[in-house]
């Protein structure tokens, strides 16, 4: 597939966890200048020059275990300690944000609006940093300047590859649940349709040609879809995919309520067209198994070109990033906000709710017996 | 023309699929019994229900190793193609190599590495995407795959022997994503890429080249002299290969479309789009005349494969990214 998809998959990823890190570093009131520190640190690594030159490089798509590999590094890049628990929680809100954000953009360059997104945002996260912030524009000049004159056969290609990595991937997040973009079953919701994509008309044309080339006759079918906004280019941001779902919601938000996810009403809910069946765990297969292969033997370059900002130890800081209250309902509110229909880490032996264990079966749970991967991480709670 | 067949959203069904199919362009193929389609690098046949009841409603293809597959597609050997004619074949196109394998994807028959690409200031991956068979004068009979080097590579069908490569056939400048072939004269088949460049065929001889608009051409059909083209911007395209200029420009989709279907034996073609939607036309092939019949929606799906099946290939069947399902609307 494309050889282009990397550095669309470290960035929106790691924007996704900027966005998440902020908000929780927020929430748990940890010092300004402490949570100011560390996303400085992982923003640090992340656009660390040999590390992005690395990301550039054309090359086939990292496997999963291999991507999870990168931001453990990036999260423990700085003096913040993350539990295993909690930075698999936090890679599964980054593996759907990005997810969520591929299957909903209106055609595939909007891709490059996404990480645009991400970039802006991370930006604004490190002004004080002038090291930083210089690092964070060489990468989007470096993103303008390599895609910029993609075709749309390029970008469906980077959209496909991108596709194939998160096929399957269906973890449900009671923030995607709350906000409507995704079913009770995982499934993500689209949002309405309203633009169209560039070189797209609204559809309900047959038009007639003759010999010469010339328009001689025009024929209408009735269109029932809501595509009716004919595309422009639209300065930043532009595209509502990938800005902020875990700020704070403010009554100035910048974007337009039409063009706002966060905001965006929730589609009425639908008659079910497509037989109601639970996204039924697939056993590994081949092709997983091959990954997991592949995964092991990778020498993972991008992981291994980044290195801590902060060696003290003594500074560590440690960050429950999904906490849980005395009553033992998380407090992040991106998981347990419904009784515990959306735990991504299964404790199953200590669930005597058969709902949640018919549930429980829907995680992309693996039995295989191959270790070091971001299967077993999933699984071996349930064990 | 015959009664057109009509479909109904109300009367839609699904059948549970074991993989999910791969988000690519083609993601579906019907031989009138299976269905097949694409998951990453593996690829699942599909028992139709509603034609036979099977013991074994799903089967994995018994691959060998080929990277990632781009592409399924039944074809019918003609009368002594492989030595099995009549019979169905499955061909698997992947990043390293072409394999064919038999009606039950169980056995192996054929298999061709795929030619590495000429150096190139461009890096891209290595893939054969596009299937389809053809007939030339004399009466040859070939198998037609393309590759991301924008050649297609032509493997000759001779009776009692071996499907064997006969030659690569230098076509587009970019990667190919269909081939198909007219039912009604197999000697005429087209080629698409990713700049939109389409090309028509008689044999092993390229007859008209039709410019592309730098949109990818994601899916073709033939018919009677006509080729009907889809787009990565929504947009159907027919030209006449008489006059070999463009006849009809549907504006069908409001997202890039990923797969067609003409009915083997009704003048009908079937789309499927990123827009969630299927749609239906039916073809006047005497006057030109398209008329669309039917739209149906699966909701918020990225629809990647479509296929005319059933009895009497009355219904449409559906693949969708990531779907447990593949949904089929019947007439």
């Amino acid at each position: 597939m494309s050889l282009f998809g990397m550095p669309f998959l470290v960035v929106n990823m790691g924007g996704e966890m900027s966005y998440i890190l902020e908000q929780r570093l927020q929430a748990q009131a940890i010092s300004n200048d402490k949570s100011k520190k560390v996303l400085s640190d992982v923003l640090k690594s992340m656009f660390n020059t040999k590390f992005i030159q690395e990301l550039f490089r054309p090359q086939e798509l990292y496997s999963h275990s291999s991507t999870r590999g990168i931001f453990d590094k990036l999260a423990h890049s700085s003096i913040m300690r993350l539990s295993e628990s909690s930075m698999d929680k936090l890679y599964d809100l980054m593996t759907m944000g990005f997810k969520y954000q591929l299957v909903c953009v209106t055609y595939p360059q909007e891709i490059m609006g996404v990480t645009m997104n991400h970039l802006e945002s991370m930006r604004l996260m490190v002004v004080d940093s002038p090291e930083v912030l210089a690092m964070l524009d060489a990468t989007i000049d470096m993103f303008k300047s390599k895609y910029d004159s993609f075709s749309q056969a390029e970008w469906n290609e980077v959209r496909q590859t991108l596709l194939r990595f998160y096929q399957d991937k269906k973890v449900k997040v009671s923030l995607f649940l709350q906000e409507k973009l995704q079913t009770s079953t995982g499934w993500i919701v689209f949002p309405p349709e309203d633009l169209l994509p560039p070189a797209t008309e609204v559809p309900g044309k047959i038009k007639y040609y003759n010999e010469m080339g010339v328009l001689t006759r025009t024929t209408n079918f009735k269109y029932t879809g809501t595509a009716k906004t004919k595309y422009v280019p639209l300065p930043p941001p532009r595209t509502h995919l990938g800005l902020n779902l875990y700020a704070k919601r403010v009554t100035n938000a910048p974007s337009s309520s039409s063009s706002s996810t966060a905001t965006a009403q929730a589609p009425a809910a639908p008659k079910p067209t497509v037989t109601a069946t639970p996204s039924v765990a697939p056993p590994l297969s081949q092709s997983q198994k091959e990954e997991i292969g592949t995964g092991a033997q990778e020498l993972n370059l991008l992981a291994y070109l980044i290195t801590p900002n902060s060696a003290n130890e003594k500074e560590s800081l440690k960050v429950d990033l999904f906490r849980a209250d005395v009553s033992g309902a998380d407090t992040s509110g991106f998981y347990e906000a419904v009784p515990v229909v959306e735990t991504i880490t299964l404790d199953v032996e200590h669930q005597t709710n058969p709902l949640l264990e018919s549930l429980a079966k829907n995680f992309n749970i693996s039995s295989s017996s191959q270790e070091s991967d971001l299967l077993d991480l999933l699984d071996s709670t349930s064990k | 023309m015959s009664i057109l067949p009509s479909f109904s959203e109300e009367r839609l069904a699904s059948i549970a699929i074991k993989s999910t199919p791969s988000y690519i362009y083609n993601n579906l193929t019907y031989n009138g019994s299976h269905f097949a389609y694409v998951h990453k690098n593996e690829v699942y046949l599909v028992a139709d229900p509603s034609v036979k009841a099977s013991a074994t409603p799903i089967v994995k293809a018994n691959l060998k190793e080929g990277g990632q597959v781009y592409q399924a597609k039944w074809i019918t050997g003609s009368k002594g193609f492989i030595s099995e004619g009549g019979k169905n074949m499955l061909v698997v196109a992947s990043s390293n190599n072409v394999q064919v394998l038999d009606a039950d994807a169980a056995k192996l028959f054929f298999s061709f590495s795929i030619p590495n690409p000429p150096a190139d200031a461009t890096p891209r991956t290595k893939f054969s995407r596009g299937i389809t068979t053809a007939n030339a004068s004399g009466s040859r009979s070939f198998l037609l795959v393309g590759t991301s080097s924008g050649s297609i590579l032509a493997f000759e069908s001779k009776r009692d022997k071996d499907l064997a490569f006969a030659q690569v056939i230098k076509a587009h400048g970019f990667p190919i994503t269909e081939l198909a072939t007219d039912i009604s004269n197999p000697n005429i088949w087209a080629s698409g890429d990713h700049s939109g460049v389409l090309v028509v065929w008689n044999g092993l001889d390229k007859e008209i080249s039709f410019p592309g608009n730098g949109l990818p051409c994601t899916s073709l059909a033939l018919r009677s002299g006509l080729l009907i083209a889809t787009f990565g911007n929504g947009v159907i395209t027919i030209y006449n290969l008489k006059s070999k200029t463009k006849c009809v420009e549907i504006e069908a989709h409001s997202r890039c479309i990923n797969a067609i279907d003409i009915h083997p034996f009704k003048d009908i073609f079937v789309t499927v789009s990123d827009d969630s939607s299927v749609n239906a036309w039916a073809l006047n092939t005497d006057i030109t005349e398209v008329t669309h019949i039917f739209n149906g929606k699966i909701k918020d799906s990225l629809l990647c494969g479509v296929q005319f099946s059933g009895e009497n290939y009355s219904s449409i069947a559906v693949s969708a990214y990531d779907s447990p399902n593949l949904s089929v609307f019947t007439s």
